[in-house]
């Protein structure tokens, strides 16, 4: 696919622009070149997440017909809304986890630890353990129409948490310094930043897109009827 | 490199620290390869 | 059923199921106590876990009271629903007239109660092993008015709040995970993460209302908890047929 291939280049040239062409940060020196990878992970393991959230609840209401509203729309009406929440857990939950294991990194040298109980990286590591547990009940359910309709009520259960999670985070850790966040100001550094974000965002895309064809192939082999299903499943 | 002041201050600069750089860009890059294998290998088969 | 009758039907509803629940819960009355016998292991555990130095177990006393109640709760709740599973008598109940929703109401309050039941049991426990005293007084600071409560007070409070924010979720979760493959991983698993915030708020509330209040974080606390159960209680209610229809 022609995204793929664009996707990879500017991949490739922002990872050259992070690592050679941007200026070392005035206080974190090199360091701060993590963040360029950093940051767009972290950004499109939350939109992930917001996507899942979206398509849960999609697929419990009613059909839409956006295609009887505005013509162009009819591609969201025959969108799998069940599918795309499957890809789209999945897809935010590798980002995110890179994303969490780059931050990880980065604080070491910044900060001195691997690990602290930071609001934003604390409420992160919460939302991938409940994701992860969202993938494990698809997992475990054998029946489509219960895997889709259980699936989304989690999704939402687990969406409507994410600021709850974040406020009793943000509290609980209130009595700790907040450590400084990096602050980008440097346009030469905020180029490199959108270059390596849309890189990120094509990637995200076209992962989205191939676990979305997979997911979506396996729900028509389990919905079909009993002929059709037991010929393509030999 | 040399004696690495950790914790930046408003003076000073982390110097060095490129061995984290490369470990981050490296994992990037791994685990990119990796969801993609994975990702193609789970790619749904055509019948004929 | 028109709107008029709509309410009461629901509160009537909601009440036989409880009843049904709580009389099965009390004609098995050793499960209850097995609950009650595993919780006092997990709080001894905590104890031989955490040492001997009693000011440790103090300090930790308010995350270990409510650890040991969440523990026990995955026990509970997947219990809740094995009996129907076992007989399938959801699909008895399905067919009945009664509401998913008074289901989903009657099997909450039942879960919570037995949760509630469960901590007031261990707390004095918990308080016997690592020296605890409650303290004498906490103020309640709402958002228009501001009122003292005794430490007593306080601390129940916290365990009906905590037990209500446990037993909503739990309610629909353990619904899902009892259809479900691996359903004694799947419940904890998706459980765990999502009450993290209301573990935070019980277990803080619950120092506080042991040690003492200076700053008066008590109401912050409780109000995050509260929220939590608001937020819980209606999400379930409007989410939990749609789990069990078909």
């Amino acid at each position: 696919m022609v995204l793929s291939v664009l996707a990879l280049l500017l991949l490739v040239s922002g990872a050259w622009l992070g690592l050679a062409w941007a200026p070392p940060e005035r206080e974190m020196g090199d360091v701060q070149r993590i963040m360029y990878v950093h940051l767009p992970a972290v950004w499109m393991g939350l939109l992930g997440v917001t996507l899942n959230f979206i398509c849960s609840v999609v697929y419990l209401l009613p059909p839409l017909h956006l295609g009887k509203l505005i013509g162009p729309l009819r591609v969201l009406d025959e969108l799998d809304a069940d599918a795309l929440a499957e890809a789209s857990a999945e897809v935010g939950l590798f980002f995110g986890t890179l994303g969490l294991l780059l931050g990880s990194i980065w604080g070491r040298p910044t900060w001195g630890v691997f690990w602290t109980w930071d609001p934003r990286l604390t409420s992160m590591a919460i939302l991938l353990v409940a994701y992860a547990g969202y993938l494990a009940l698809r997992r475990f359910v054998d029946d489509a129409e219960r895997r889709a309709a259980w699936s989304a009520v989690v999704g939402i259960i687990i969406a409507v948490d994410i600021p709850i999670i974040w406020f009793s985070v943000r509290w609980w850790n209130s009595l700790h310094q907040v450590q400084s966040s990096p602050k980008t100001v440097d346009p030469a550094m905020v180029l490199v930043l959108r270059w390596n974000a849309i890189a990120f965002l094509l990637l995200w895309l076209v992962f989205l897109s191939s676990r979305y064809v997979i997911a979506k192939s396996r729900r028509e082999r389990e919905l079909a009827p009993p002929a059709l299903a037991s010929e393509g499943a030999r | 490199m040399s004696s690495l002041p950790l914790f930046a201050t408003a003076a000073g600069r982390i110097q060095g620290g490129w061995e984290f750089v490369w470990a981050a860009y490296g994992l990037t890059w791994a685990a990119l390869t990796l969801y993609a294998a994975s990702l193609w290998a789970r790619r749904p088969r055509k019948e004929p | 059923m028109s709107a008029s009758t709509r309410i009461p039907g629901l509160l009537r509803a909601t009440w036989l199921l409880v009843r049904k629940d709580l009389l099965l819960e009390w004609r098995t009355r050793a499960r209850a106590n097995a609950l009650f016998f595993f919780a006092l292991a997990t709080l001894l555990l905590f104890s031989f876990a955490l040492g001997p130095d009693t000011t440790i177990l103090r300090r930790a006393a308010g995350g270990t009271l409510w650890l040991a109640i969440l523990l026990a709760s995955v026990l509970a709740l997947g219990e809740s629903f094995r009996v129907e599973q076992e007989n399938a008598a959801l699909d008895g109940l399905r067919l009945a007239p009664a509401d998913p929703q008074a289901l989903f109401l009657a099997k909450a309050l039942a879960n919570g109660m037995l949760l509630l039941l469960l901590g007031v049991a261990i707390l004095p426990v918990l308080g016997a092993l690592a020296g605890l005293t409650l303290a004498p007084r906490i103020v309640m600071t709402l958002p228009v008015l501001t009122f003292p409560l005794s430490g007593l007070g306080a601390m129940a409070l916290v365990l009906v709040l905590g037990c209500l924010a446990i037993a909503a979720p739990g309610t629909i979760y353990a619904a899902i995970a009892s259809n479900a493959r691996a359903r004694d991983v799947l419940l904890p698993l998706l459980l765990f993460p999502l009450l993290i915030p209301a573990l935070v708020a019980a277990a803080k509330a619950t120092s506080l209302a042991l040690e003492g209040d200076p700053m008066l974080q008590f109401g912050s606390w409780l109000g995050l908890l509260a929220s939590f159960d608001l937020i819980y209680w209606s999400l379930g209610f409007a989410l939990f047929p749609l789990v069990v229809e078909d």
